[in-house]
Protein backbone atom coordinates (compact mmCIF):
# COMPACT_ATOMS: atom_id res chain seq x y z
CA UNK A 1 0.00 0.00 0.00
CA UNK A 2 2.77 2.36 0.97
CA UNK A 3 4.62 1.54 -2.27
CA UNK A 4 1.51 2.40 -4.27
CA UNK A 5 1.20 5.80 -2.62
CA UNK A 6 4.82 6.65 -3.33
CA UNK A 7 4.40 5.56 -6.94
CA UNK A 8 1.35 7.77 -7.39
CA UNK A 9 3.16 10.74 -5.87
CA UNK A 10 6.12 10.25 -8.17
CA UNK A 11 3.90 10.04 -11.25
CA UNK A 12 2.03 13.20 -10.22
CA UNK A 13 5.33 15.02 -9.69
CA UNK A 14 6.58 14.02 -13.10
CA UNK A 15 3.34 15.14 -14.75
CA UNK A 16 3.51 18.51 -12.98
CA UNK A 17 7.13 18.94 -14.00
CA UNK A 18 6.28 18.28 -17.62
CA UNK A 19 3.45 20.84 -17.63
CA UNK A 20 5.71 23.66 -16.43
CA UNK A 21 7.25 25.27 -19.56
CA UNK A 22 10.92 25.85 -19.65
CA UNK A 23 11.86 29.48 -19.07
CA UNK A 24 14.68 31.17 -20.94
CA UNK A 25 16.33 34.58 -20.54
CA UNK A 26 17.90 36.42 -23.44
CA UNK A 27 19.71 39.71 -23.89
CA UNK A 28 18.80 41.41 -27.16
CA UNK A 29 20.80 44.31 -28.57
CA UNK A 30 18.92 47.43 -29.61
CA UNK A 31 21.30 49.47 -31.75
CA UNK A 32 19.15 52.21 -33.24
CA UNK A 33 15.68 52.19 -31.78
CA UNK A 34 14.53 53.45 -28.41
CA UNK A 35 14.75 50.41 -26.11
CA UNK A 36 11.91 51.62 -23.90
CA UNK A 37 9.57 52.08 -26.84
CA UNK A 38 10.40 48.74 -28.38
CA UNK A 39 10.02 47.02 -25.00
CA UNK A 40 6.41 48.13 -24.82
CA UNK A 41 5.70 46.17 -27.98
CA UNK A 42 6.86 42.80 -26.72
CA UNK A 43 4.81 42.41 -23.55
CA UNK A 44 2.67 39.58 -24.89
CA UNK A 45 1.65 36.23 -23.32
CA UNK A 46 4.57 33.92 -22.62
CA UNK A 47 6.91 36.80 -21.78
CA UNK A 48 7.50 36.92 -18.04
CA UNK A 49 9.96 39.79 -17.87
CA UNK A 50 10.97 42.72 -20.08
CA UNK A 51 13.79 44.95 -18.86
CA UNK A 52 14.91 47.63 -21.32
CA UNK A 53 18.00 49.77 -20.80
CA UNK A 54 18.50 52.70 -23.11
CA UNK A 55 22.02 53.50 -22.01
CA UNK A 56 23.21 49.93 -22.53
CA UNK A 57 21.07 49.60 -25.68
CA UNK A 58 19.69 46.22 -24.64
CA UNK A 59 16.46 44.54 -23.68
CA UNK A 60 16.55 41.56 -21.31
CA UNK A 61 13.68 39.19 -22.04
CA UNK A 62 12.58 36.15 -20.07
CA UNK A 63 9.80 33.73 -20.84
CA UNK A 64 9.00 30.64 -22.81
CA UNK A 65 11.40 29.91 -25.68
CA UNK A 66 8.75 30.48 -28.33
CA UNK A 67 7.62 33.78 -26.84
CA UNK A 68 11.18 35.03 -26.42
CA UNK A 69 11.96 34.12 -30.03
CA UNK A 70 8.89 36.00 -31.20
CA UNK A 71 9.82 39.02 -29.10
CA UNK A 72 13.33 38.98 -30.52
CA UNK A 73 11.93 39.02 -34.04
CA UNK A 74 9.77 42.02 -33.16
CA UNK A 75 12.75 43.88 -31.74
CA UNK A 76 14.84 43.19 -34.85
CA UNK A 77 12.01 44.41 -37.08
CA UNK A 78 11.90 47.81 -35.42
CA UNK A 79 15.58 48.18 -34.64
CA UNK A 80 16.63 49.42 -38.05
CA UNK A 81 19.08 52.15 -38.90
CA UNK A 82 17.37 55.49 -39.58
CA UNK A 83 17.51 56.75 -43.11
CA UNK A 84 19.98 59.42 -44.05
CA UNK A 85 18.38 62.22 -45.98
CA UNK A 86 20.10 64.68 -48.21
CA UNK A 87 18.37 67.99 -48.80
CA UNK A 88 19.36 70.24 -51.66
CA UNK A 89 18.00 73.73 -51.34
CA UNK A 90 18.09 76.39 -54.06
CA UNK A 91 17.19 79.98 -53.39
CA UNK A 92 15.87 81.59 -56.55
CA UNK A 93 14.74 85.13 -57.27
CA UNK A 94 11.97 85.82 -59.75
CA UNK A 95 12.38 89.19 -61.44
CA UNK A 96 9.96 91.31 -63.43
CA UNK A 97 12.84 92.72 -65.49
CA UNK A 98 13.72 91.33 -68.84
CA UNK A 99 16.76 89.09 -68.91
CA UNK A 100 18.03 85.57 -69.32
CA UNK A 101 17.60 82.96 -66.66
CA UNK A 102 20.60 82.25 -64.50
CA UNK A 103 19.90 78.82 -63.07
CA UNK A 104 21.80 75.51 -62.77
CA UNK A 105 20.95 72.72 -65.18
CA UNK A 106 19.19 70.79 -62.44
CA UNK A 107 16.53 73.47 -62.34
CA UNK A 108 15.85 73.61 -66.07
CA UNK A 109 12.58 71.70 -65.78
CA UNK A 110 11.59 73.78 -62.79
CA UNK A 111 12.28 77.03 -64.66
CA UNK A 112 10.13 75.86 -67.52
CA UNK A 113 7.20 75.28 -65.20
CA UNK A 114 7.76 78.59 -63.43
CA UNK A 115 7.70 80.47 -66.75
CA UNK A 116 4.48 78.68 -67.62
CA UNK A 117 2.74 79.61 -64.40
CA UNK A 118 4.05 83.06 -63.47
CA UNK A 119 4.65 86.28 -65.36
CA UNK A 120 8.15 86.84 -64.05
CA UNK A 121 10.55 87.56 -66.90
CA UNK A 122 13.64 85.90 -65.48
CA UNK A 123 14.84 83.72 -62.65
CA UNK A 124 18.22 83.90 -60.97
CA UNK A 125 19.90 81.61 -58.55
CA UNK A 126 20.87 83.43 -55.37
CA UNK A 127 22.24 80.61 -53.25
CA UNK A 128 22.22 76.84 -52.95
CA UNK A 129 23.28 74.50 -50.21
CA UNK A 130 23.11 70.83 -49.24
CA UNK A 131 22.13 69.53 -45.82
CA UNK A 132 22.37 65.95 -44.66
CA UNK A 133 20.55 64.62 -41.62
CA UNK A 134 19.17 61.44 -40.12
CA UNK A 135 15.53 60.58 -40.05
CA UNK A 136 13.78 61.61 -36.83
CA UNK A 137 16.70 63.80 -35.90
CA UNK A 138 16.49 67.02 -33.97
CA UNK A 139 16.54 69.27 -37.01
CA UNK A 140 19.30 71.30 -38.51
CA UNK A 141 19.97 74.85 -39.62
CA UNK A 142 22.27 76.85 -41.80
CA UNK A 143 22.74 80.53 -42.50
CA UNK A 144 24.98 82.87 -44.45
CA UNK A 145 25.25 85.90 -46.65
CA UNK A 146 23.97 85.99 -50.18
CA UNK A 147 26.77 86.49 -52.72
CA UNK A 148 27.34 89.98 -54.10
CA UNK A 149 24.97 91.57 -51.61
CA UNK A 150 24.65 92.50 -47.97
CA UNK A 151 21.57 90.33 -47.54
CA UNK A 152 21.61 87.40 -45.13
CA UNK A 153 19.64 84.18 -45.17
CA UNK A 154 18.86 81.39 -42.75
CA UNK A 155 17.19 78.02 -43.18
CA UNK A 156 16.20 75.48 -40.56
CA UNK A 157 13.67 72.75 -39.96
CA UNK A 158 12.45 70.80 -36.97
CA UNK A 159 12.70 67.19 -38.11
CA UNK A 160 12.48 64.91 -41.13
CA UNK A 161 10.70 61.61 -41.52
CA UNK A 162 10.52 59.18 -44.40
CA UNK A 163 7.37 57.37 -45.37
CA UNK A 164 7.60 53.80 -46.53
CA UNK A 165 7.49 53.63 -50.28
CA UNK A 166 7.84 53.27 -53.08
CA UNK A 167 7.95 56.10 -53.81
CA UNK A 168 9.31 57.23 -50.49
CA UNK A 169 8.29 60.70 -49.42
CA UNK A 170 10.39 62.87 -47.13
CA UNK A 171 8.34 64.99 -44.76
CA UNK A 172 10.14 68.11 -43.59
CA UNK A 173 8.50 69.47 -40.48
CA UNK A 174 8.34 73.22 -39.92
CA UNK A 175 10.81 74.38 -42.54
CA UNK A 176 11.62 78.08 -42.15
CA UNK A 177 13.54 80.16 -44.58
CA UNK A 178 14.20 83.85 -44.20
CA UNK A 179 16.09 86.49 -46.12
CA UNK A 180 17.02 89.77 -44.52
CA UNK A 181 18.19 92.85 -46.33
CA UNK A 182 19.21 96.09 -44.65
CA UNK A 183 16.33 98.49 -44.36
CA UNK A 184 16.51 102.10 -45.47
CA UNK A 185 17.25 101.28 -49.13
CA UNK A 186 20.01 98.89 -48.32
CA UNK A 187 21.98 101.38 -46.22
CA UNK A 188 23.17 99.68 -43.10
CA UNK A 189 21.54 101.30 -40.10
CA UNK A 190 21.42 100.26 -36.46
CA UNK A 191 18.57 100.40 -34.00
CA UNK A 192 18.75 101.65 -30.40
CA UNK A 193 20.37 98.42 -29.24
CA UNK A 194 22.96 98.41 -31.96
CA UNK A 195 21.32 95.73 -34.03
CA UNK A 196 21.11 96.28 -37.78
CA UNK A 197 17.65 97.19 -38.99
CA UNK A 198 16.58 94.58 -41.53
CA UNK A 199 13.67 93.99 -43.84
CA UNK A 200 12.97 90.30 -43.52
CA UNK A 201 10.97 88.04 -45.78
CA UNK A 202 10.19 84.53 -44.58
CA UNK A 203 8.71 81.30 -45.87
CA UNK A 204 7.38 78.93 -43.21
CA UNK A 205 5.82 75.65 -44.19
CA UNK A 206 5.84 71.88 -43.86
CA UNK A 207 7.06 70.12 -46.97
CA UNK A 208 6.42 66.71 -48.49
CA UNK A 209 9.02 65.93 -51.09
CA UNK A 210 8.89 62.68 -52.99
CA UNK A 211 12.20 61.21 -53.98
CA UNK A 212 13.38 62.95 -57.14
CA UNK A 213 10.72 65.64 -56.91
CA UNK A 214 11.49 69.33 -56.90
CA UNK A 215 9.24 71.14 -54.48
CA UNK A 216 8.92 74.85 -55.18
CA UNK A 217 7.69 77.22 -52.46
CA UNK A 218 7.50 80.91 -53.25
CA UNK A 219 5.92 84.20 -52.43
CA UNK A 220 5.54 87.49 -54.28
CA UNK A 221 6.20 91.12 -53.40
CA UNK A 222 9.33 90.53 -51.40
CA UNK A 223 10.29 93.68 -49.48
CA UNK A 224 7.57 95.59 -51.28
CA UNK A 225 9.11 94.99 -54.69
CA UNK A 226 7.73 93.11 -57.66
CA UNK A 227 10.28 90.34 -57.20
CA UNK A 228 9.53 86.89 -55.90
CA UNK A 229 11.36 84.76 -53.39
CA UNK A 230 11.42 81.11 -54.46
CA UNK A 231 12.74 78.10 -52.63
CA UNK A 232 13.34 74.86 -54.52
CA UNK A 233 13.91 71.80 -52.32
CA UNK A 234 14.82 68.28 -53.33
CA UNK A 235 15.14 65.40 -50.89
CA UNK A 236 17.06 62.18 -51.43
CA UNK A 237 17.22 59.19 -49.12
CA UNK A 238 20.75 57.87 -48.96
CA UNK A 239 21.96 54.78 -47.13
CA UNK B 1 -75.10 90.96 28.83
CA UNK B 2 -73.91 91.55 32.35
CA UNK B 3 -71.60 94.38 33.36
CA UNK B 4 -68.77 91.94 34.01
CA UNK B 5 -69.09 90.53 30.50
CA UNK B 6 -69.13 94.04 29.13
CA UNK B 7 -65.96 95.02 31.02
CA UNK B 8 -64.20 91.93 29.77
CA UNK B 9 -65.31 92.70 26.25
CA UNK B 10 -64.11 96.30 26.50
CA UNK B 11 -60.77 95.25 27.95
CA UNK B 12 -60.33 92.76 25.17
CA UNK B 13 -61.57 95.22 22.54
CA UNK B 14 -64.24 92.80 21.53
CA UNK B 15 -66.73 95.37 20.46
CA UNK B 16 -70.08 94.15 19.27
CA UNK B 17 -73.71 95.24 19.04
CA UNK B 18 -74.52 93.65 22.40
CA UNK B 19 -71.73 95.66 24.05
CA UNK B 20 -73.02 98.84 22.43
CA UNK B 21 -76.53 98.08 23.61
CA UNK B 22 -75.26 97.43 27.15
CA UNK B 23 -73.21 100.65 27.16
CA UNK B 24 -76.31 102.58 26.07
CA UNK B 25 -78.23 101.17 29.02
CA UNK B 26 -75.49 100.98 31.75
CA UNK B 27 -73.95 104.19 33.14
CA UNK B 28 -71.27 102.36 35.15
CA UNK B 29 -70.01 100.54 32.12
CA UNK B 30 -69.96 103.81 30.10
CA UNK B 31 -67.75 105.35 32.80
CA UNK B 32 -65.57 102.26 32.79
CA UNK B 33 -65.22 102.53 29.05
CA UNK B 34 -64.32 106.24 29.31
CA UNK B 35 -61.67 105.47 31.95
CA UNK B 36 -60.34 102.71 29.84
CA UNK B 37 -60.01 105.00 26.86
CA UNK B 38 -58.19 107.60 28.92
CA UNK B 39 -55.78 104.93 30.06
CA UNK B 40 -55.20 103.96 26.49
CA UNK B 41 -54.42 107.56 25.60
CA UNK B 42 -51.95 107.85 28.45
CA UNK B 43 -50.25 104.64 27.40
CA UNK B 44 -50.16 105.80 23.83
CA UNK B 45 -48.57 109.12 24.81
CA UNK B 46 -46.05 107.33 26.96
CA UNK B 47 -45.16 105.00 24.10
CA UNK B 48 -44.57 107.86 21.69
CA UNK B 49 -42.30 109.65 24.15
CA UNK B 50 -40.40 106.49 25.01
CA UNK B 51 -39.65 105.61 21.36
CA UNK B 52 -39.22 109.17 20.15
CA UNK B 53 -42.10 108.98 17.74
CA UNK B 54 -43.19 112.34 16.51
CA UNK B 55 -46.75 113.11 16.99
CA UNK B 56 -48.17 113.25 13.56
CA UNK B 57 -51.68 114.10 12.54
CA UNK B 58 -52.27 110.52 11.52
CA UNK B 59 -51.18 109.31 14.93
CA UNK B 60 -52.96 111.93 16.89
CA UNK B 61 -56.27 111.25 15.27
CA UNK B 62 -56.69 107.74 16.57
CA UNK B 63 -56.02 106.50 20.01
CA UNK B 64 -53.83 103.42 19.94
CA UNK B 65 -55.40 100.30 21.13
CA UNK B 66 -53.91 98.51 24.11
CA UNK B 67 -52.83 95.60 21.86
CA UNK B 68 -50.88 98.00 19.70
CA UNK B 69 -49.12 99.40 22.75
CA UNK B 70 -48.21 95.91 23.83
CA UNK B 71 -46.96 95.13 20.33
CA UNK B 72 -44.71 98.16 20.35
CA UNK B 73 -43.14 97.09 23.59
CA UNK B 74 -42.79 93.55 22.34
CA UNK B 75 -41.23 94.71 19.09
CA UNK B 76 -38.77 96.93 20.92
CA UNK B 77 -37.81 94.09 23.23
CA UNK B 78 -37.43 91.69 20.29
CA UNK B 79 -35.21 94.09 18.38
CA UNK B 80 -33.06 94.64 21.44
CA UNK B 81 -32.80 90.92 22.06
CA UNK B 82 -31.82 90.26 18.44
CA UNK B 83 -29.18 92.96 18.53
CA UNK B 84 -27.77 91.55 21.75
CA UNK B 85 -27.80 88.03 20.35
CA UNK B 86 -26.14 89.06 17.11
CA UNK B 87 -23.47 91.01 18.96
CA UNK B 88 -22.86 88.12 21.31
CA UNK B 89 -22.59 85.57 18.48
CA UNK B 90 -20.25 87.81 16.57
CA UNK B 91 -18.04 88.28 19.57
CA UNK B 92 -17.93 84.63 20.52
CA UNK B 93 -17.63 83.21 17.02
CA UNK B 94 -14.11 81.69 16.56
CA UNK B 95 -14.19 81.91 12.76
CA UNK B 96 -15.07 85.55 12.39
CA UNK B 97 -13.01 87.53 14.78
CA UNK B 98 -13.98 91.13 15.00
CA UNK B 99 -10.43 92.11 14.27
CA UNK B 100 -10.85 90.85 10.72
CA UNK B 101 -13.45 93.44 9.97
CA UNK B 102 -11.47 96.26 11.44
CA UNK B 103 -9.56 97.98 8.69
CA UNK B 104 -5.85 97.81 9.15
CA UNK B 105 -4.25 101.04 10.19
CA UNK B 106 -2.97 102.90 7.22
CA UNK B 107 0.68 103.78 7.48
CA UNK B 108 1.26 106.06 4.58
CA UNK B 109 4.57 107.44 5.64
CA UNK B 110 5.32 108.78 2.23
CA UNK B 111 2.10 110.71 2.13
CA UNK B 112 2.84 112.64 5.31
CA UNK B 113 4.27 116.02 4.57
CA UNK B 114 6.53 118.01 6.77
CA UNK B 115 4.61 120.30 9.12
CA UNK B 116 4.11 123.70 7.69
CA UNK B 117 2.47 126.84 8.88
CA UNK B 118 -0.30 126.51 6.38
CA UNK B 119 -2.55 123.51 6.15
CA UNK B 120 -2.92 122.48 2.59
CA UNK B 121 -5.93 120.63 1.35
CA UNK B 122 -5.11 117.04 0.57
CA UNK B 123 -6.03 116.05 -2.91
CA UNK B 124 -7.95 112.87 -3.34
CA UNK B 125 -5.76 109.99 -4.48
CA UNK B 126 -5.88 109.49 -8.20
CA UNK B 127 -6.53 105.96 -9.29
CA UNK B 128 -4.09 105.05 -11.96
CA UNK B 129 -4.74 102.22 -14.31
CA UNK B 130 -2.05 99.66 -14.77
CA UNK B 131 -0.39 100.19 -18.11
CA UNK B 132 -1.67 97.84 -20.74
CA UNK B 133 0.79 95.29 -22.05
CA UNK B 134 1.89 96.09 -25.54
CA UNK B 135 -0.34 94.39 -28.00
CA UNK B 136 1.30 91.99 -30.36
CA UNK B 137 0.99 92.80 -33.96
CA UNK B 138 -1.33 90.38 -35.63
CA UNK B 139 0.69 88.08 -37.80
CA UNK B 140 -0.57 87.99 -41.35
CA UNK B 141 -2.43 84.90 -42.34
CA UNK B 142 -0.69 82.96 -45.05
CA UNK B 143 -2.63 81.19 -47.72
CA UNK B 144 -0.67 78.46 -49.49
CA UNK B 145 -1.82 77.37 -52.92
CA UNK B 146 -0.68 74.21 -54.65
CA UNK B 147 -0.28 74.60 -58.40
CA UNK B 148 -0.44 71.72 -60.82
CA UNK B 149 2.18 71.54 -63.53
CA UNK B 150 2.82 69.41 -66.57
CA UNK B 151 5.85 67.86 -64.93
CA UNK B 152 4.95 65.44 -62.10
CA UNK B 153 8.40 65.97 -60.61
CA UNK B 154 7.82 69.70 -60.12
CA UNK B 155 5.37 70.71 -57.42
CA UNK B 156 4.76 74.41 -56.85
CA UNK B 157 3.34 75.94 -53.68
CA UNK B 158 2.72 79.68 -53.61
CA UNK B 159 2.18 81.63 -50.44
CA UNK B 160 -0.05 84.68 -50.28
CA UNK B 161 -0.13 86.90 -47.23
CA UNK B 162 -3.51 88.28 -46.24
Amino acid sequence: MRRLIWTLLAVAGLAFAQEQPKLVTKIIDVKYADADRVARLVRFPGINGVNPDNSLHVIVLSGSPDAVAMAEAVVKKFDVAPANIELTVYLVSGSSHEGADDLPKDLAATAKQLHGVFAYKSYHILQSFIMRDRENGHGSSTSGTLPNSNATYSFHYQSMTVSSGPPRVVHIDNAQFSVGTPANNGIRTLDDKGHPVMDTSTINTDLDAGEGQKVVVGKSNVHGSDDALILVVTAQVVQ
Amino acid sequence: MTCQECELALAGEELSQSVDRHLAECLQCREFARDLQENFEVFAEFGREAFGIEKTPAVSIGVPRPEAVRWQWAAAAAVAAMLALALGLRTLSPHTPIAQNVPAPVTQIAAVEAPSSQIRPVAAPVKRRAPRPPQKRAEPKILQIKMLTDDPDVVIYWQIEN
